[in-house]
């Protein structure tokens, strides 16, 4: 690399850009949107591998990745990306080795997504490069859970015990689906919610799921996981009680570090005039700064009035009700909150607001709605030209990254 | 206070003299650096040359003189500042945003160093595809035929 002085030779040909110190360099890139600094480097060696190296200093904002309709042959292999600094433009990004109809998106990790097609392979998938970690088969589970795959057709059945209980099913819910992934060493953790049955976890190396057993009567409802622990919600089977718990993952063996039961659910101050008002969903938050939020998403019957009530949960286990996000804003599904002030890259992500997937029973279809946490008023993200209603029920928030 | 104002003069590599003010040279942690430990009444520049040092100068002198004025209107004082940055970058060739970079990375001007970088960055943002880029910058590619298709292809979707 060039000594800083360098550029003391005399003549605009000895000035090459390409020939800037690495941090140098770095600094330019980090400025740019993610489009724009994908096209810069591709322009010589030294910008790509600097670029290889940036750990933007702004955040990009979140994009959302449109995976074809179930039924779409023709658009098989192909993946829309939404960003909404760039309302008018979809990118598209084209894979001949996954068939994205024939698959969901379960989560996203940066540029990673954690993919399950029509036969139950799990795998990673980082949408840019198309690097591809297939993850252990779903039915090689290690702890008290046995699956068993019973058919081979497409879909298969499965039969699902656990010494006390024994059940046939078509389909296993993989619920609330969260991982992480290092961009550069491709050590992993996956995590996922096997109904009240357990939640199943497999990291680099492994060739198994790992489990962690779920208490009688409840079952997994909502999972995060950041900085290397996981925030996990449990509910009864009415849904009336439940409780918050604490994994630590940095050492082998995960290990519970905290507990506590939920706030008392309270309609009265959302609708003083009547009760119809009723939480349809309910997720845990961490935020940029590691608190840990428990959210409620609040539906008037009969109307398409959505609310949410924001509580922050204390390490004493007390929860106070939380009236501003400030300068951030909330993916409710991700169960994070990304910087949305004036000094992120691209704009066109709103602070203090709430973006979440509402789905309209009448019409049978999804929308992408933000919910400004001010005025509590809601808005639609964009009207985005689907192929189908339910195009956008499949639909997923992302962080692009260098 | 308005006499006691203390005088330094840098001197550039091509032996071009500026004399400034102290709170102009703390603008800079090289240069407050080597004023403390030194305390010269003239300092040589030898990575400066004397056309890019006039500009050093004049940027920190304007915003010396705008964080000391600003005081209870910083706001007004802020946005006049931004309005004299964006001309300062307007008026200014690629060659020349080049030698800022360079030597506000080693008189470390943070601030410098950030309106350079953002002005290159908007440069490569005006640019549709990686062959601008290169022909606005003078960049000449150094990757094989076989890379560059491979590196494209990564990118592809990005050139829509």
């Amino acid at each position: 690399m060039k000594k800083r002085n360098s550029y003391k030779r005399r003549g605009d040909d000895s000035k090459s850009w390409s020939e800037l110190p690495e941090d140098l360099i770095k600094s330019v890139l980090e400025r740019l949107d993610f489009p724009d600094s994908r096209r810069a480097e591709t322009v010589c060696w030294s910008w790509y591998s600097a670029a290889k190296r940036c750990v933007a200093k702004k955040q990009q904002i979140p994009w959302l990745i449109l995976l074809p309709d179930e039924d779409d042959r023709i658009n098989n292999h192909w993946c829309k990306l939404f960003n909404p600094g760039e309302k008018d433009k979809l990118y598209k990004i084209r894979d001949e080795d996954v068939e994205f109809a024939n698959s969901c998106c379960l989560a996203t990790y940066g540029n990673w997504l954690f993919m399950v097609d029509y036969w139950y392979n799990l795998y990673l998938l980082n949408i840019f490069t198309h690097e591809r970690i297939d993850l252990p088969p779903v039915e090689s589970q290690l702890g008290a859970t046995k699956l068993e795959r019973t058919s081979k057709k497409r879909g298969g059945w499965f039969c699902l015990s656990n010494g006390h209980l024994k059940m046939k099913s078509k389909d296993i819910n993989i619920e609330s689906p969260v991982f992480w992934i290092d961009q550069r060493t491709k050590e992993y953790l996956v995590l996922w919610g096997f109904g009240k049955w357990c939640v199943a976890y497999s990291k680099k190396g492994d060739t198994f799921w790992n489990q962690i057993q779920i208490p009688v009567q409840y079952a997994c409802s909502h999972m995060v996981y950041k900085d290397q622990k996981l925030y996990y919600l449990l509910k009864d089977y009415i849904g009336s009680d439940g409780f918050i718990k604490i994994f630590d993952f940095s050492s082998e063996i995960p290990r519970e570090t905290f507990h506590c039961g939920l706030p008392p659910g309270d309609i009265s101050s959302l609708d003083p005039a009547g009760n119809s008002w009723r939480i349809t969903n309910e997720n845990l938050v961490v935020t940029v700064t590691g608190d840990v939020l428990y959210v409620e998403n609040w539906a008037a019957r009969s109307t398409s009035l959505w609310s949410f009530r924001v509580y922050k949960v204390y390490s004493s286990g007390l929860f106070e009700q939380v009236d501003s996000l400030g300068n951030e804003a909330m993916l409710f599904d991700l169960g994070i909150t990304v910087l949305a002030n004036d000094h992120i890259v691209g704009g066109g992500f709103k602070r203090n607001s709430i973006y979440y997937k509402t789905a309209c029973h009448e019409k049978n279809s999804t929308q992408i709605c933000l919910f400004n946490f001010e005025t509590k008023e809601m808005e639609p993200l964009h009207k985005f030209d689907c192929s189908s209603l339910k195009q956008l029920a499949r639909s997923l928030w992302f962080l692009p990254s260098f | 206070m308005e006499n006691e104002k203390k005088m330094i003069t840098l001197k550039s590599s091509d032996d071009v003299t500026f004399e400034v003010e102290e709170a102009v040279v703390l603008e800079s942690q090289f240069l407050s650096h080597l004023v403390q430990d030194c305390p010269a009444p003239e300092h040589k520049i030898k990575e400066v040359t004397g056309k890019i040092l006039s500009k050093v100068v004049e940027y920190c002198e304007k915003h010396v003189v705008v964080v000391v004025d600003g005081g209870d209107s910083s706001s007004s004082s802020g946005d006049d500042l931004k309005k004299w940055d964006d001309k300062f970058i307007k008026e200014m060739d690629l060659s020349t945003v080049y030698d800022l970079i360079a030597a506000a990375n080693y008189l470390n001007i943070q601030a410098l160093l950030d309106l350079m970088c953002q002005r290159v960055a908007d440069v490569i943002t005006a640019c549709k595809d990686h062959k601008e880029i290169r022909e606005t910058l003078g960049i000449v590619s150094d990757y094989t035929a076989e890379e560059e298709a491979e590196v494209l292809k990564e990118n592809e979707w990005a050139f829509d």
